[in-house]
């Protein structure tokens, strides 16, 4: 098993043992997992997480917040000894913040707490830091989405519960409630079964009814509503897009969203700037597009960053499109790919890529004989 | 001309008093930044050290130079009250 990187790298966070501007090139990772493998990858705005199949944590990049849930930064993965007790089966995260699932259903959280994003108390300030080393939540999170300041989690039951910043409408509670230090529920919506964070939005998918439930920012339409009419929704909109599908996959960008549904489509809207959806042709603010690989090719799996995405192929091809400043695709044409256009990655034939993860500008994917 | 890649509004902007520095997440995963200076001298656009893109700050330049002055005044009454 190996694991291969590249992108951005200004603080570490690629594990090569640099802080640089960025890998241009696949490169692959030293990590010693101590005989593990890994299950896992979360990427932060400056820093990553690996989990291994042991459940056990790993982390390098940024600490500047504590979101690496040790004293030090590091730019290689190196084990968090101080939750080395703790057996994680999901990590998330967002900004400058991070969290993970435990094996018996409690929610960890460390990192940034400057917006309450980690539903934990920020007042009164000489009592709480707005840096949190891990503090265990009694939260029963079946889902957890961590965006730019807030963080949604949905439950055993489908309800989603949100806490952070909420001034564009992001958490969901109305006009009223405009930051939270705790998770408050969400009114109006189904029984949610996917949920994403977006910069300043969150998008959920209610398998049950097949609808959209979005809420928050919606200036460049990353909520699938027209921008002119709807600049801020401050609860959630239930929008039919006549999908008689299931979800795979419910992604979100800074201002784009991705949703990979069962016959392997890939629906996207939002923000085009710079690629993110796909194509170089006009997606209108509440429509979307679909995204197609060439040559007919099948999703295997698709991951979101900040403004780009990666998708594998069921024929063990990788690509790539969106914002490319920091080789964020690994493909050299440019600060923008604006259709799926090949990763260059150096693979024997024997060799298959079975797990691949993006988030902020930065890519890992794990390569196996 | 310039484009940005965003308006965002000071608000939003995180400041950090010791170095009279405004920041901002740029999507690249370092941080868009201006200082109260140069707000205070109307400038308006925030920058990244480590890639291209440039936000324009939402501002007030009044607001801002009144509550520059106010907690300048604020300081200096402390000041005298400790001497």
């Amino acid at each position: 098993m190996a694991l291969w990187t590249w992108g951005a790298n200004s603080h570490g966070q690629l594990g090569v043992g640099i802080a640089n501007e960025q890998i241009e090139k696949p490169t692959k990772v030293e990590v010693h997992l101590y005989h593990c493998k890994i299950n896992q990858i979360a990427c932060g705005g400056g820093h990553t997480l690996l989990l291994d199949n042991e459940g056990k944590l790993y982390a390098c990049g940024w600490n500047s917040k504590l979101q690496l849930a040790r004293e030090t930064e590091v730019h290689k993965l190196e084990r968090t000894w101080p939750l080395s007790g703790v057996t994680f089966t999901n990590i998330v995260c967002g900004w400058d913040f991070s969290c993970g699932v435990t094996d018996d259903h409690f929610l960890i959280v460390w990192g940034s707490n400057s917006y309450g994003q980690l539903g934990v108390p920020t007042t009164p300030k000489e009592y709480f830091s707005e840096i949190m080393k891990p503090i265990r939540l009694p939260i029963n999170a079946v889902l957890v989405s961590m965006g730019l300041r807030h963080t949604a989690i949905v439950n055993s039951k489908g309800e989603v519960w949100t806490t952070g910043c909420g001034r564009h409408g992001q958490l969901g509670l109305g006009t009223s409630v405009l930051s939270s230090d705790r998770f408050q529920k969400v009114e109006g919506v189904g029984k949610i079964s996917h949920i994403a964070c977006g910069q300043n939005h969150t998008v959920a998918w209610c398998s049950e009814e097949r609808a959209l439930y979005v809420w928050g920012d919606n200036k460049h339409g990353q909520l699938l509503l027209c921008s002119e009419k709807y600049k801020k929704i401050y609860t959630p909109n239930k929008i039919d897009i006549d999908v008689k599908q299931k979800v795979k996959k419910l992604l979100s960008g800074w201002t784009n969203v991705l949703l990979w549904l069962e016959d392997g489509s890939l629906l996207a809207w939002g923000r085009n700037n710079n690629g993110q959806l796909g194509t170089d042709k006009a997606v209108p603010p509440g429509t979307f597009t679909h995204i197609k690989l060439p040559e007919g090719r099948e999703v295997q799996d698709v991951a979101v960053g900040s403004e780009h995405t990666i998708c594998l192929a069921t024929d063990n091809t990788l690509w790539a499109w969106g914002w490319n400043e920091h080789f964020n695709t690994a493909i050299d044409l440019g600060h923008q790919i604006v259709k799926p256009t090949l990763v260059p990655l150096e693979i024997d034939k024997n060799q298959k890529i079975t797990q691949i993860y993006a988030g902020g500008a930065q890519n890992f994917v794990v390569i196996e004989e | 001309m310039t484009t940005f890649h965003d308006e965002i509004e000071i608000e939003d902007f995180e400041y950090e008093e010791d170095e009279n520095m405004y920041y901002y997440p740029c999507p690249c995963g370092d941080r868009f930044q201006i200082s109260k200076e140069e707000l205070l001298d109307g400038e308006e656009l925030a920058t990244c050290p480590s890639c291209s893109l440039v936000v324009r700050v939402i501002y007030d330049v009044e607001k801002l130079k009144a509550e520059n002055e106010e907690k300048h005044k604020a300081d200096s009454n402390r000041e005298a009250v400790r001497a």
